[in-house]
């Protein structure tokens, strides 16, 4: 079992990539976690990591949150053929993904979305756009208001209007 | 590569320079909804939001529309229409609902008239666009008909990629007869220009094909539940998917089932509780089988990676004979078998007092592990030297005798074991003496240890799991 681990490591190592943040601060991942961004495994493919890979957008706290994330899931694939195994792997991953998103701050969180929005990481940006969608269901429409700070334009009339249009939401 | 031409084959890196958060306005990042929400205009008013932006604290409708439309698909289309009276923005958002989901347990107390009702309001303003997903989940009649037609063809035109029209939630046997059955209409769901159809689930309908029947060329997963008199039908149904991944049939009734040669993606089989008189597959990328019901003929063909199989036989005389004679050659290849005897299950005494049904369990285990690397064992012994098997996990130990005694044999067979449990109490059921009694437990566990490596020759291979297993 020890050579099978020593194996995995191996596996997922390869060529290392340097993402740099907007903030100047520098990740080294190899490859295989990275490729987990479409953005960059396009680029893997074209060949132009070299010098590593700016990201102007995304903020250090931000990008050590979506490496952590990378890091972590890269052994997906790999553990899926051991049974016995991957049922307790999978169960240490949605350990992870629940706690990395569920004390994050509200501007904090919508940030982590863009990053993966922005490198097109599917699985980061479900399951952040799922928490968002989380903190929203079972609230009243004024909770959500509150929540998000959305600010209501609606005059009373319109909002009865809007009410009645829509009453198969409103029903009980 | 140099700096320019990089940045021409990435040019979402030119926006990101000169960009920040403030800038995801600017819909210039990959879309993942799948729809076209127009592009806000980067006029004098986008700017000034941008400026504003920089500061305030970024807030949820910052995000660009398609991501904020994926979040609103992520609630239930009722949540997702409440947010319409949330402000100006959000009036309209509701209707690009991406997942048009209407499942019986979000409306108990829904008469079928009011849950139509329902469903058709949302349909009417709904803007027919973005649908990936369509889901009716609601006891329905043939009376309904008219409704549910229309239902079928708003998914066909709003190009739903994932289809599931289940009139029988909650309903374990097949208790409509036939004419009072919806009959589903395919080539309605079938449209002209092909179908998009990626996953499929009928239930508790009355399924025909057209003479016409074009097929599902693009159909991934199938989930059959509840239909009956399938007849040939299936067999002509399937022949038309040919890039099938997955098949799923329960609780239905159809003469034979024959998977032909040309499904050749199909990964996974599972026949459960069906009326059948035999199953043939080609399917040459099969890699899991699921069977439930009566010991039926069944030929797998060109499944060289059948890798697990699953295989439940209701009560009956002659299971053992049927698995040694009728499935150790569909099964040659399989690595991870579990098999469940309802019989053996309930009378684990009867089963190690019967000589003949252990000399079958012997030929059965030799066929099937020649070479895996898994194993769960549920009553079964194996009695020639194992070089492939690795691990183990015995589950149900009460301390009987054969039990041990196969623990034992596994353990001295099995020359490359690497980790062998035998679970004493982890997988306990309520109704067991142990949750009532702990220190028989303690007594089983010490019986196990003191039989199974008396002398410690296996400590770094046998785990031994009591009630405290850690």
């Amino acid at each position: 079992m020890a050579a099978a681990a020593a194996e995995a490591t191996t596996d997922g190592g390869g060529k290392m990539i340097i993402l740099i943040s907007a903030d100047g601060k520098r990740f080294e991942v190899t490859e295989a976690v990275a490729s987990q961004s479409q953005l960059i495994s396009n680029m893997i493919e074209d060949d132009c990591t070299e010098n590593g890979v700016r990201l102007p957008n995304v903020d250090g706290d931000i990008l050590t949150m979506v490496v952590d994330y990378c890091n972590m899931h890269a052994g997906d694939a790999a553990a899926a053929g051991d049974t016995m195994k991957a049922s307790s792997t999978e169960e240490e991953l949605k350990k992870f993904d629940a706690e990395l998103v569920q004390a994050l701050e509200n501007p904090v969180l919508f940030k982590l979305i863009l990053a993966a929005n922005f490198l097109n990481i599917k699985s980061l940006l479900d399951m952040t756009c799922q928490r968002v969608a989380d903190m929203m269901s079972g609230k009243t429409p004024e909770q959500m208001r509150e929540t998000f700070s959305i600010e209501n334009d609606f005059t009373p009339e319109e909002e009865a209007a809007i009410r009645q249009e829509n009453a198969w939401a409103f029903d009980d | 590569m140099d700096q320019a031409d990089r940045r021409r084959r990435h040019p979402e890196l030119e926006h990101a320079a000169a960009d920040d958060y403030g800038g995801a306005f600017s819909c210039h990042l990959p879309l993942h909804s799948g729809f076209k929400i127009p592009r806000l205009p980067t006029t004098a008013c986008a700017l000034m939001r941008r400026k504003k932006t920089h500061r305030t604290k970024l807030s949820l409708e910052n995000l660009p529309e398609d991501l904020l439309c994926k979040v609103v698909s992520q609630l239930t289309v009722k949540e997702a229409g409440q947010t319409s009276i949330l402000s100006s923005r959000w009036k309209d958002r509701w209707i690009y609902h991406s997942n048009l989901c209407f499942d019986h347990s979000e409306f108990p107390r829904y008469t079928a008239d009011r849950f139509i009702n329902y469903v058709n309001h949302v349909l009417q303003q709904h803007s027919f666009l973005a649908v990936d997903r369509f889901e009716i989940r609601f006891p329905l009649q043939k009376q309904q008909t008219k409704h549910v037609d229309r239902w079928v063809a708003f998914a066909s035109a709003s190009r739903a990629k994932h289809f599931v029209l289940d009139l029988s939630p909650a309903v374990r046997t097949n208790h409509q007869t036939e004419e009072h059955k919806y009959e589903f209409p395919v080539d309605l769901l079938n449209g002209q220009n092909g179908s998009p159809i990626i996953s499929l689930r009928l239930g508790l309908v009355c399924l025909k094909l057209p003479s016409d029947f074009l097929g599902f060329k693009d159909l991934k997963k199938l989930e059959l539940h509840l239909i009956s008199d399938l007849g040939n039908l299936i067999n002509l149904f399937l022949a038309k998917c040919p890039a099938l991944e997955r098949l799923s049939l329960s609780h239905c009734s159809m003469t034979d089932l024959n998977i032909p040669n040309p499904l050749c993606h199909l990964q996974y089989l599972k026949v459960v509780n069906c009326c059948v008189q035999s199953i043939e597959s080609h399917a040459m990328s099969l890699t899991t089988f699921e069977y439930a019901g009566l010991p039926v003929p069944i030929k797998l063909y060109d499944s060289l990676k059948l890798s697990q199989a699953n295989i439940r036989l209701d009560k009956g005389s002659g299971n053992m004979d049927y698995i040694v004679n009728q499935l150790t050659c569909s099964l040659a290849h399989v690595g991870y078998l579990l098999i469940k005897l309802s019989t053996f299950d309930t009378k684990a005494t009867g089963f190690t007092k019967n000589h003949s049904q252990f000399t079958c369990l012997r030929h059965l285990m030799n066929a099937n592990y020649s070479g895996p690397s898994t194993l769960t064992v549920t009553n079964c012994i194996s009695p020639v030297v194992h070089h492939h098997l690795k691990r183990v996990h015995m589950t149900g130990m009460i301390g009987l005798a054969g039990q041990f005694e196969l623990a034992k044999y596994i353990l001295l067979s099995a020359v490359d074991l690497e980790l062998m449990i035998v679970d004493v109490a982890k997988e306990r059921f309520a109704h067991m003496p142990w949750v009532l009694y702990p220190d028989k437990v303690q007594t089983v566990e010490q019986i196990a240890k003191d039989y199974l490596d008396p002398r410690g020759l296996y400590r770094h291979v046998l785990k031994v799991w009591g009630i405290f297993p850690w």
